[in-house]
């Protein structure tokens, strides 16, 4: 009602996009090399890679948008074990330290000398990039769940938003690691095509979450049911049809879908599947801005 | 023993008084106003502006109704914006039960702005510290708390008065008594009384509002409508009462539904790969 009181703005829409992206980008390399018995070690490299840029960054943002950011260290020294944002600042730190550090670090072994005391030692490799992996999850969450526990009847009224946050992550992760894929010299169909199909399942899965949450809310009356309306009609509703579902989400299904369809003839073209992955983050990104500013509409 | 404070709607004769008296004892500017054809002077709350008066008209079937609600933070028993806060800058004072920001420790993230379930969320921002407050603050000896740039603020239960024997200012300033200060026990007394009295003269929907979904509150009122009609949630809850639903929801249905595509895709590609080498 007062805009006076929209305090957040992109720029944490931006810090849950990438926190998000980075942890996906964690547990999709992951699981794509632990589910395949090693077949896609590739796809868990690329994705170790992202890891540390990305969370970075969005820690840099984290802190900027702090009034005093000066004072972050606050944050650090104090544990409050029912604060989202102290879960998600633990969480962020030793998720950078295990997925953004000490696993790619494992993989640059092979490459970089002064990393060879890591060479070759798979197993220890593995057990972190699990705890990576677990972290990623948390933190995926954790983007979620932040939103979810607040008085703001689009974000917490029902406990869908944390899996539509957390299948959108998963999306994102995955498209890029796909982007990376189909960007490298040596590419691996096989990689690629697979990923294009996990990623089709996880937007289909999203899709579900979404239709999970506009109906929970707009079965609870009240100020839930006009928040929903926001989405479904009102103000960002131009954002939500077009920007998500049709962008975002049914666009790159769409690509993903004949990519798979073609690729048992011949070669899909390489274009297909990053026109997909590009789009899949766009899409990514306007969810969390849209839930950021659609929310604050109805209080 | 925890404290309460009593605003009693069928006693407010919205002159606003309590909003002059909170700004003149805390030191807080004065707000900027339009004219906007209603009884408004303060639109909302803000960071200099921790008590105000709400003016609401209601069409009832045989009348019409002009209500008046003081809207203010509720010193909530569990209060969400506390629970939010990762810089532990918001507690409970032991002795009165007020909810105070430690505006030293606070960095301004705003969480705690979104978590509170009252008046679209009670803290408010404040951007910038007037002169007249530092010199204030160097006064030194009725300071409830340091003033910092870039931090939230809200009411504070004139805690530096009750200390010293004294009510808050808002509520020694009260021309007619609307509102009362005292033990929170006795306070609800007052309070259930009101209502006893109010209902035989006929205002059926006299209720004291004390919401149990966050433990009570610190500020009791008495309604003479429903709480939805002086825009007060029915059953107001502290917003991370069921955070580890929503964690589970967030990580185990989303994140088995994750895992899943992965195994039944990348197990067939293992099986793939060993067939093709
Ligand atoms: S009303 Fe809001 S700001 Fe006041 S104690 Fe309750 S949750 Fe905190
Ligand atoms: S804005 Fe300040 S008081 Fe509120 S949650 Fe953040 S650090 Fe705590
Ligand atoms: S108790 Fe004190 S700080 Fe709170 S509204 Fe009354 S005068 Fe203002």
């Amino acid at each position: 009602m007062h805009e006076g009181t929209h305090y957040w703005h992109w720029l944490l829409a931006v810090y849950l996009f990438l926190g998000g992206l980075a942890g996906a980008c964690a547990y999709t390399g992951t699981f794509a090399e632990a589910f395949s018995k090693g077949r896609y070690k590739k796809v868990a490299e690329i994705g170790s890679y992202c890891v540390l840029p990305i969370i970075v960054l969005s820690l840099i943002i984290l802190v900027l948008d702090l009034a005093r950011p000066l004072q972050f260290w606050r944050f650090i020294i104090t544990f409050v074990p029912s604060s989202l944002m102290s879960q998600g600042t633990w969480l962020l730190t030793l998720f950078a330290i295990v997925g953004g550090v000490i696993v790619p670090a494992f993989f640059l072994s092979e490459k970089v000398d002064a990393l060879s005391f890591l060479k070759g030692k798979d197993g220890a490799r593995k057990v972190f990039q699990w705890i990576g992996a677990i972290l990623g999850i948390g933190v995926v969450g954790y983007t979620g769940v932040l939103l979810s526990v607040k008085a703001v009847p689009m974000w917490g009224a029902t406990p869908f938003l944390p899996a539509i946050f957390v299948a959108s992550a998963t999306s994102t992760g995955i498209a890029l690691i796909l982007l990376f894929c189909s960007l490298s010299a040596e590419k691996d169909e096989g990689a690629i095509g697979a990923l294009e199909k996990a990623d089709s399942i996880v937007i289909v899965i999203e899709l579900i979450a979404f239709a999970l949450l506009i109906f929970a809310l707009s079965g609870a009356g009240g100020l839930a049911a006009d928040a929903s309306a926001v989405i479904t009609g009102g103000e960002y509703a131009m954002m939500f049809w077009v920007g998500i579902i049709l962008i975002g989400l049914l666009a790159p299904l769409a690509l993903e879908l004949y990519g798979m369809s073609v690729a048992k003839k011949a070669h899909p073209p390489a274009g297909l599947s990053m026109l997909a992955s590009v789009l899949v983050l766009v899409g990514g990104f306007i969810v969390r801005w849209m839930f950021l500013y659609g929310g604050q509409v109805i209080r | 023993m925890a404290k309460a404070i009593l605003y009693d709607a069928s006693k407010c004769t919205a002159c606003r008084a309590c909003y002059v008296a909170c700004k003149q004892w805390n030191v807080l500017a004065a707000a900027e106003v339009k004219k906007l054809g209603t009884y408004y002077n303060a639109l909302a709350l803000d960071g200099t502006t921790w008590n105000l008066i709400d003016f609401i008209e209601k069409d009832d079937p045989d009348r019409f109704r002009w209500h008046f609600i003081s809207q203010r933070c509720m010193h909530c028993a569990e209060p969400s914006c506390a629970n939010v806060c990762a810089a532990g800058a918001i507690t409970k004072d032991s002795e009165t039960g007020f909810v105070l920001i430690d505006n030293d420790k606070c960095l301004g993230c705003k969480n705690c702005h979104y978590a509170c379930p009252f008046w679209e969320g009670v803290p408010r921002f404040r951007e910038e510290i007037s002169e007249g407050e530092e010199e204030w603050m160097d006064h030194g000896n009725k300071i409830p708390g340091k003033r910092v740039a870039g931090t939230m603020f809200k009411c504070r239960g004139c805690v530096d008065r009750v200390k010293n024997g004294l009510e808050p200012a808002c509520v020694t300033t009260c021309p007619p008594d609307a509102l009362q200060f005292g033990e929170k026990g006795e306070m609800l007394n007052v309070a259930n009384e009101r209502v006893a009295l109010l209902k035989e003269r006929g205002e059926t929907k006299a209720q004291v509002y004390n919401p149990s979904g966050v433990g009570g509150t610190g500020v009791i009122y008495v309604l003479t409508d429903d709480p939805e009609v002086y825009g007060l949630p029915e059953d107001p809850q502290v917003s991370t009462a069921d955070m580890v639903t929503k964690w589970l929801t967030g990580l185990i249905t989303a994140g088995i539904l994750t895992i899943v595509p992965f195994w039944m895709v990348f197990k067939a590609a293992e099986a793939e790969g060993k067939g093709g080498e």
